[in-house]
């Protein structure tokens, strides 16, 4: 524990072991500097809100030597003066720079990681690191990274549990949420002293998820509320030249759905605290390089044509049934019937089509200076479902992603189609109920009917659905 | 330096734009391939055996060969120096005349007061000088003026190292590699950069006191002007006639009998109560040939000796520039280096050299001492033979070393020290990536102490990577450049070379 009373968890190991990315994974801060050469001689703090430091070290660069002198700490009394003498010893010493600036939070009294590549063989040196920490006396854990193929498992494994009483693996690159409780669980029962607080530090972390999961599912089913009633209106300039302005407002109908988009899709990276992913505007090309209305975005996302069907046979047969009941059931269900088939058909037919943005005049007016001309909202079927899978693709994207991935990922139509037949998150995945309850509520924001209560119901349902995908 | 070969400051300075520009390069190769074909085609040709192991000569040689094409700092330090240089002697001709011109101002109801005369044009100088003298002989002054400096170093430091800080880990070590290089430029291999400047504020000091000339004939042979001496505690001429006799004794000492006589003296002595009329003329005017002797030999001499000085010097500390830095030895290995048959028999053919030029001997076959890390202790034979081949050294001796374990390897340091007397050459082979580099300056400094001890050593260091099957192979670039920046920034005077199957 630290003198600030916040449990400190110092991250140790030897120069291109993956310590930095270890931090920023854990500390879900993506701007940890990570290079494959020794990249700091100072520790570099990293505070998780108020409940936890995390403290990037400089890795060993002499510890066969500072080994020599530490290992009197064996037989004292209190080993840590030891390792009080030594800092003091070398301040100034340019041969243990490194060693003593990350001794300076295992003095601090800080549960130690310690962090090993498999991919890298076990030298001596390695064995005077972990005699180094053993000799502390601090609760200590050891994370086997790995940066490729695992070649010296066996001897980094058989090593370690000499020294470390809890052997973790933790690919850095690829831990989510799960593996990063897992992990302050595992220190929580090493750290006798800052048992309390990691465990209160894992409860917190659990409801911020939780919020993360919130806010991101009220920021989807705020986006496709406003885009399946979003609509663009000006009053026409000149009634000469009506196709010219129709054209400008058509495209100033794309723009705006299109910019909108892009916000929904920033507040979700940033409510995942991703600085290194960026959205650019020209069509979200960061992370989705096929546009919001690319063709190849209709032909590969959103509802399968049988769902489609399914949802808009559903729409259809809801208003032949209101016929039905109009006639007092005289027509014995054909209404629903020829509903739901016409209203199948139709979405059927244009499922994998872009919708066009036709700007028009109201019904039965004139061409005159000031008439209005409206473009939208889309009527699409697929449209909301598109929308849809295109924010749940980023959704999977930064929730899954560890940020110590330094790398820009971007992803066309194709691979987020991919990406989200394989982490089943995809609209065409999400199970029945929630298949239904959206698409009632895309039936009801078209109509304006879509109310607080019905919202928060969609956004719990989303919710749900968003837990088990990021899992 | 043979004094056949004449090295300019600004040879030197183009010669270590150069070399420094090589030490950054990272196709290593490219460059070791030019430097042969350059030895082979222009350098080797034209240079007797003797003249071949000269470095001075060699580099010179090089030099003249790499100049066309390249833009180097010499020719626009010399045009600036000469700039400059011209500069100051017109400024100090002109403000020496200005000023002299101002000090001479005479309209006929005071004469020119000689006190202030000489204060303005030669007594500032000898002020000027005074100070720098004490400056350079009061240790008090020398230490807070040091104090001063060092603080403001320390100053920039801290912020150059919060600003490194920022920085990743390869621009951080190639930052302070390049403050080595340039420490080094500094210290000593530019020194002579500092005496330019002074030089040129030698210039200007005896062209003011030529300017000062100038102006004083003038006013004398084209314009009427009279010369006294004012003072209120004077009770006699006598004692201004003595200071004025002992200051002409330099000339007078040469039969110059220009120095007024104690009448003129006596009768040059102005008094506002009575004017000019109690002056004699002849008196006043007798003053001109004493001041024009007074400021030619107590100032433009004295500046004219230190402006000597100087010169020299900077010729000496230009003769004492030496190419021992590793950036030299590197050069030089890479001219002299790829000695394939230095140390085979003369009917052997000679063999190409991996660049495929056909390298000429210029130097014997060096006996070195190899020192390989574990780590590559698969590769030792063939890195032993890259050494023997590339470098042509006979190996005296060849151990394994820990070079993260500074303390450690006692048996066969042991064994190298007793080698290195007959053995002046050690390398040190070690691995890329490689991480513990605290421990290797640890290690490096324990063996460059060793070899200290024993005779002066030259170090080289060559970074060499493992295949999958142990066998060595190049390093990869960014590793060797690594590498090579943190033995620069450490400065442990090491070669180092990038091992090349």
């Amino acid at each position: 524990m630290s003198t600030n009373d916040l449990p400190v968890i110092a991250i140790l190991g030897d120069v291109n072991h993956g310590k930095s990315s270890v931090v920023a994974t854990l500390a879900e801060d993506d701007s940890v500097r990570i290079g494959a050469f020794p990249t700091t001689t100072q520790c570099q703090r990293f505070r998780v809100r108020d409940l936890l430091e995390f403290v990037d070290t400089p890795g060993f660069q002499n510890a066969r030597e500072a080994l020599r002198e530490l290992k009197e700490a064996g037989t004292a009394s209190n080993p840590l003066s030891v390792f009080r003498d030594f800092v003091a010893r070398h301040k100034d010493d340019r041969f243990f720079v490194h060693e003593v600036r990350l001794l300076e939070p295992v003095l601090e009294g800080a549960s130690l990681l310690y962090v090993v590549d498999l991919a890298q063989p076990l030298e001596p040196r390695h064995d005077a690191e972990t005699e180094i920490l053993r000799l502390t006396g601090a609760p200590r854990i050891a994370l086997l990274n790995q940066t490729g193929e695992p070649r010296y498992r066996a001897e980094w494994e058989a090593r370690l549990r000499q020294n470390f009483s809890t052997v973790i693996d933790f690919d850095a690159h690829r831990a989510d949420f799960s593996n990063r409780l897992a992990l302050l669980e595992a220190l929580a029962t090493v750290d006798l002293a800052g048992k309390a607080k990691l465990r209160k530090a894992v409860e917190v972390l659990k409801q911020d998820r939780e919020d993360k999961l919130d806010t991101t599912a009220r920021i989807i089913v705020d986006l496709l509320s406003d885009l399946l009633t979003d609509k663009h209106v000006e009053a026409l300039r000149d009634p000469l030249r009506v196709a010219a302005q129709r054209r400008e407002v058509e495209e100033r109908f794309r723009e705006k759905l299109i910019a909108h988009e892009l916000e929904a899709h920033r507040e979700i990276i940033r409510a995942f605290a991703h600085q290194r992913v960026a959205v650019n505007e020209d069509g979200a090309r960061e992370w989705l390089s096929d546009g919001l209305f690319v063709e190849r975005t209709w032909s590969l996302l959103g509802l399968s044509g049988w769902r489609l069907l399914a949802a808009g046979a559903g729409g259809g047969a809801l208003v032949g049934a209101k016929i039905d009941l109009m006639f007092g059931g005289a027509t014995w269900g054909l209404g629903a019937a020829v509903g739901g088939a016409v209203g199948g058909g139709a979405a059927l037919a244009g499922s994998r089509t872009a919708p066009g943005f036709k700007a028009r005049l109201p019904y039965f007016s004139r061409a005159i200076v000031g008439t209005e001309l409206v473009a939208g909202p889309i009527k699409h079927d697929n449209f909301p479902w598109i929308v849809l899978d295109r924010a749940l693709g980023i959704f999977v994207s930064v929730s899954r992603r560890a940020h110590a991935r330094q790398d820009r990922e971007t992803l066309d139509a194709a691979a987020l189609a991919a990406r989200l037949q394989s982490t089943k998150a995809g609209s065409d995945q999400a199970p029945d109920d929630l298949r239904r309850t959206l698409a009632k509520a895309f039936r009801d924001m078209r109509k304006n009917r879509f109310n607080d209560d019905q919202r928060d119901a969609t956004v719990g349902a989303l919710r749900e659905w968003l837990r088990e995908v990021s899992q | 330096m043979p004094r056949s070969e004449k090295w300019t400051l600004a040879d030197r300075l183009d010669f270590e734009a150069l070399v420094a520009a090589d030490e950054r390069a990272t196709d290593l190769a490219a460059i070791a391939a030019r430097d042969a074909r350059l030895w082979e085609e222009k350098i080797a040709p034209s240079l007797n055996a003797e003249e071949r192991s000269n470095r001075a000569t060699v580099f010179h040689r090089w030099l003249e060969a790499r100049r066309p094409g390249e833009i180097l700092p010499g020719k626009w330090f010399t045009s600036t120096s000469r700039w400059f240089n011209a500069s100051a002697i017109l400024a100090g001709l002109v403000l020496g005349f200005a000023v002299a011109s101002g000090a001479l101002y005479y309209a006929g109801e005071r004469p020119v007061n000689i006190a202030v005369f000489l204060a303005v044009t030669v007594g500032v100088q000898w002020i000027l000088l005074l100070w720098t003298l004490v400056v350079m002989l009061s240790s008090g002054i020398r230490a807070t003026s040091q104090h001063l400096l060092a603080r403001l170093g320390e100053g920039i430091g801290q912020a150059l190292a919060s600003v490194a800080d920022h920085l990743s880990g390869e621009r951080r070590m190639r930052l302070r590699a390049e403050l080595a290089t340039l420490r080094q430029l500094s210290g000593r291999n530019l020194q002579p950069l500092v005496w330019t400047p002074l030089l040129a504020l030698q210039s200007f000091g005896v062209f003011w006191n030529a300017g000062v000339l100038l102006a004083l004939l003038a006013r004398v042979l084209f314009t009427d002007v009279a010369f006294g001496w004012e003072s209120t505690v004077a009770n006699s001429p006598n004692g201004m006639y003595a200071l004025v006799k002992a200051l002409a004794t330099p000339w007078l000492l040469f039969g110059l009998n220009f120095c007024p006589s104690l009448e003129q003296v006596e009768h040059s002595w102005f008094h506002y109560q009575s004017g000019m009329a109690a002056l004699d003329r002849g008196a006043t005017v007798s003053w001109w040939p004493w001041l024009i002797l007074f400021v030619f030999v107590y100032g433009m001499i004295p500046r004219s000796l230190l402006r000597t000085y100087f010169r020299t010097r900077m010729r000496l500390a230009m003769r004492q520039l030496s190419f021992d830095e590793p950036r030299h030895r590197a050069a030089w290995h890479r001219l002299t280096g790829p000695v394939i048959h230095s140390n085979r028999p003369v009917s052997e053919a000679t063999p190409s050299s991996q660049h495929g030029f056909t390298a000429t001997s210029v130097t014997r076959a060096q006996i070195g001492c190899l020192l390989v890390d574990t780590s590559l202790v698969s590769a030792k034979g063939e890195i032993e033979q890259w050494v023997a081949k590339q470098l042509g050294w006979k190996l005296a001796c060849s151990e394994v070393v820990e070079v993260d374990y500074p303390s450690g390897n006692d048996a066969a340091l042991a064994r190298v020290a007793a080698t290195l007397p007959a053995a002046p050459c050690w390398l040190i082979a070690v691995p890329a990536p490689f991480t513990a580099f605290s421990a290797f300056t640890q290690f490096a400094a324990r063996v460059g102490a060793l070899t200290n001890e024993t005779t002066k050593s030259e170090g080289f260091v060559v970074v060499v990577a493992l295949d999958a099957q142990g066998k060595p192979k190049a390093p990869d670039p960014e590793w060797m450049r690594y590498w090579s920046d943190f033995l620069r920034a450490e400065e442990t005077g090491c070669v180092t070379f990038s091992y090349a199957p």
